[in-house]
């Protein structure tokens, strides 16, 4: 396997892992609040 | 033949896109309404640049979502948007961009008007770079750590995406949402403008400058599992490849080059076959293709 194939694979493993992490404390609820009112910040009109 | 398996890539991409494209806005009826969806799957980011903010979308914006939880005094750093962010791109590089992504789409379509195409200098593809530190990670982290508050910047001072979906949009069904069009306001129009003029005369203009999804899966594009393959052997330098690359790559000098979509446009091209795209080292796909003989195939 080659070098670069290797670091693909940890960094596939490595997001996998903060992925879980993130959901673990709480982060998709974050984002759901976030994402599902209008956001006038996000749109420039804040 | 050449042009037989170019008409095919194209239409096989666009039909990729457009299953993208409806995934990820297939609440429509909501521009009717002006109501945004707020079911279960927005908490999950889509892998291309699409505002949550659209009245169509149905998954969120990795950007937006990053900067959404950045902006939490509590959390102050997304694991699960950088975690997603860093195993997409692992596995799929910037084809996130060529097939997934429904602003590359837009700017497919709009790059599509039949008007003579311009070249960027290369200097202007590490601005999108920039763009990343500095609006989606340095300022707003210092902020948070500084002073508790951050606004998500990106999307709030230069996003066109979240303009052309997101404001533009609710501002047509709001009335009140009106009065709120500040000067930021025609500063970003005058972006999104710019960036559709752009994509008319620079294919994937944006793609190209200002997009930091693109600058976090071009890197990726080093190691991404998904990736291209040219057999030297069977290269016969005759420049086709680079002649039609959409994002002005020579798949032959840099098949990792982070600004390669995998669009596969080169492969279509090539005369030899000697361009393979996939998970694998390119001989089984060359095999498949009766394109080499696999004790021949060589990568130099």
């Amino acid at each position: 396997m080659n070098k670069r194939k290797v670091i693909g694979i940890v960094i596939l493993i490595a997001g996998i892992a903060l992925i879980a992490a993130g959901v673990f404390r709480g982060e998709l609820d974050v984002i759901l609040r976030k994402a599902a009112v209008v956001c006038m910040e996000c749109i420039g009109l804040g | 033949m050449a042009a037989d398996k170019v008409f095919k890539n194209r239409i096989r991409r666009k039909l990729i896109q457009i299953a993208a494209f409806g995934f990820t806005n297939c609440h429509a009826g909501n521009f009717i309404t002006g109501k945004l969806y707020n079911g279960k799957f927005k908490e999950f980011c889509t892998p291309g640049l699409n505002c949550y903010s659209c009245p169509a979308a149905t998954v969120s914006c990795p950007i937006g979502s990053l900067l959404a939880v950045t902006g939490r005094a509590d959390l102050k750093v997304s694991f699960y948007v950088w975690g997603f962010l860093l195993a997409i791109g692992a596995v799929l590089g910037r084809a996130v961009c060529g097939f997934l992504c429904p602003f590359g789409l837009i700017q497919d379509l709009l790059g599509a008007i039949p008007v003579h195409k311009f070249r960027l200098p290369k200097i202007l593809t590490y601005v999108k770079y920039a763009v990343l530190a500095l609006m989606v990670i340095i300022i707003p982290t210092v902020l948070i750590l500084a002073t508790g508050r951050t606004a998500p910047l990106y999307c709030k001072y230069i996003c066109p995406a979240g303009m052309l979906e997101g404001a533009i949009p609710l501002l047509l069904t709001h009335e009140s949402l009106r009065d709120s069009a500040s000067v930021l306001f025609w500063v970003k129009l005058a972006i999104l403008l710019a960036v559709i003029a752009g994509s008319v005369f620079v294919r994937r203009f944006f793609c190209k400058i200002g997009c930091p999804l693109g600058a976090i899966y071009g890197l990726l594009n080093k190691v991404s599992l998904y990736h291209l393959t040219v057999d030297r052997d069977k290269c016969i330098d005759c420049g086709k490849c680079a002649g039609c690359c959409p994002m002005d790559v020579d798949p032959v000098k840099a098949p990792r080059s982070a600004e390669c979509i995998r669009c596969g446009a080169c492969k279509a091209v090539c005369p030899k076959g000697a361009i393979t795209i996939g998970f694998g080292s390119g001989r089984k796909a060359a095999k498949r293709e009766g394109l080499v003989d696999m004790n021949v195939y060589s990568r130099k």
